[in-house]
């Protein structure tokens, strides 16, 4: 036991000497002094690295969504994509041709292949822009006209000069690159294929009102395409005297979305010289839609309006059709002429 | 069991608390005197712990690279020199583990040199550090903390991350150990067999 306690003393009473342990302190001193003053901004950093990643998150979650560009299929064979903002009309389609022009903004067209030949026109900022089955777009900003072609050849006409646009490539060649409309285009199925006229027409023959207007005279006009959607619906028979108001209506308005403008406006017309009190009306207010709008003939448009005037002044729609008539009336600079009834 | 003491350490000669507050004051000749205590303290402990090794110099090494960059935030709260006995464990504790090696006694020879020859008998220094040898590591530290550093039970549990009853029980064991070792081998004190011992905690 004294052995144990005698060591333990020593352990106590030992010291390690005075020198080594102060040269040791000075040593650290120095040491320390040489390191540089703890980092902190690992923290910082991290914490801004977090708030960052956080203020993504929030942005893209509260973001509004992009404004998807507007597909539209006109006629058969013909489709475009409208940009957001964009300003277009359609000026012209028929089974021949259609011609859409642009005010302001990008429109891609795709044309798609078919039996007929098919002119495809985009026209804007003083340039027109033809081809035969391609796609291809024609942007207007700033009253400056820009072509980009995706597929096939695009003959761009300005000033009298023709050029010839292959794909791939954009007129003039500064011109920026959007393709997201010719995605969309191509990513777009092939129209089905246009099924032969009905051989034959349903006797369907409702009693007109008396008194029985006129039967129209037969319209030398192929019968209006029939989609698979139409194809349950009574097949459309286009200029049949016999044909009730009803079935006129509703061939006039499947023209229309079929984009045959100016036979549903020769359908409304039918209908307006059956001088029916409740149907006239609104077929003359929809052919002067059809004529300010879509096919751009602000004189026909006033005419029309005219004789709706005429014929019905007292009928609901009649505010509409003079709303109509100054807004023809001002394309045509005429529209001081407005004022007058 | 003379030695098991129930109160805290008695106030060393140097008053180390008044050092601790002067250094972190601002007064630099505080400070290092302070750090010059706690080194000698610091050394003595780990020598005892672990033998003279290269492990035990990485081991005051980075104990006093922590006492330094931990001495601004001492509350004075506790002993200054028990605050760095407790790190000193630790941080030997972690050591030892991280080096996972045993240290052959043989090797572990003391640093006669570091020692103040006019206050330390190296010879019987050397006979206790090999006794302790055998010991335990658990039961090693707890026996150097308490009867050599005269840490209570409560600062030595503190220090070893355990119970203070704990502490006690392991000082207790490992007293026992060295006096039945020693009545063994009371002819050849100082011819204490080696062991591997040394280098787990």
């Amino acid at each position: 036991m004294a052995d144990l306690d005698t060591l333990v003393k020593v352990a106590r009473d030992a010291t390690i000497r005075r020198d080594v342990a102060d040269s040791h302190v000075r040593e650290l001193e120095r040491w320390a002094a040489r390191q540089p003053a703890r980092r902190t901004w690992p923290l910082w950093a991290a914490g801004g690295l977090a708030m960052a990643a956080a203020a993504v998150m929030i942005f893209t979650i509260a973001r509004p969504a992009e404004v998807a560009p507007t597909t539209v299929r006109i006629g058969d064979r013909v489709a475009i994509v409208a940009e957001p903002g964009t300003e277009y009309r359609v000026v012209e389609a028929t089974a021949g041709t259609t011609t859409i022009e642009v005010e302001h903004g990008a429109v891609t067209a795709r044309l798609w292949p078919g039996a007929a030949p098919h002119h495809l026109v985009l026209a804007g900022g003083g340039v027109t822009a033809s081809a035969k089955g391609t796609i291809y777009q024609l942007a207007v900003t700033a009253g400056h006209a820009s072509v980009q072609v995706a597929q096939g050849t695009v003959e761009v006409a300005e000033h009298g000069e023709v050029h010839r646009v292959i794909a791939g490539t954009a007129w003039p060649v500064t011109a920026h690159a959007n393709t997201r409309g010719a995605d969309t285009l191509l990513a777009m199925r092939a129209p089905e294929p246009v099924p032969a006229p009905p051989p034959a027409i349903p006797d369907v023959v409702a009693p007109l009102p008396d008194p029985v207007p006129p039967p129209a005279p037969p319209s030398p006009r192929p019968a209006p395409i029939v989609t698979p959607r139409d194809a349950a619906s009574p097949v459309p028979s286009i200029g049949k005297p016999d044909l009730a108001i009803k079935d006129h209506w509703r061939d006039a308005r499947l023209l229309r979305g079929q984009g045959r403008f100016a036979d549903a406006v020769h359908e409304c017309l039918t209908i307006a010289d059956a001088g029916d009190a409740t149907w006239s009306p609104i077929a003359l207010v929809e052919a002067v839609r059809i004529e300010a709008g879509p096919l751009a003939d602000p004189e026909q448009a006033v005419v029309l309006a005219d004789r709706a005037i005429r014929e019905w002044p007292h009928d609901a729609l009649i505010g509409e059709v003079r709303a109509l008539r100054c807004q023809a009336l001002g394309q045509l600079g005429r529209a001081d002429d407005c004022k007058r009834p | 069991m003379s030695h098991l003491r129930l109160q805290p350490a008695p106030t060393p000669s140097v008053d180390l608390a008044s050092l601790a507050t002067r250094a972190n004051a601002g007064d630099t000749g505080a400070r290092g005197e302070l750090l010059s205590e706690l080194y000698r303290s610091v050394r003595k402990h780990v020598h005892l712990m672990v033998g003279a090794s290269s492990l035990a110099d990485d081991i005051v090494q980075e104990v006093m690279i922590a006492l330094h960059r931990g001495l601004p935030r001492f509350r004075g709260e506790a002993n200054p020199r028990t605050w760095a006995l407790a790190i000193a464990t630790r941080i030997a504790h972690k050591m030892r583990r991280k080096e996972s090696r045993y240290i052959p006694i043989e090797d572990s020879a003391l640093d006669c040199a570091a020692y103040d020859p006019a206050t330390t008998d190296a010879a019987e220094l050397a006979v206790l550090q090999r006794a302790l040898a055998i010991l335990h590591p658990k039961k090693r530290d707890a026996f150097v903390l308490m009867a050599i550093f005269e840490l209570s039970a409560e600062e030595a549990g503190r220090a070893l991350g355990t119970f203070a009853n704990t502490a006690a029980s392991r000082y207790r064991h490992a007293r026992a150990e060295l006096e039945t070792h020693f009545s063994r081998n009371s002819d050849e004190r100082t011819v204490l067999a080696p062991t591997n011992r040394v280098g787990h905690g």
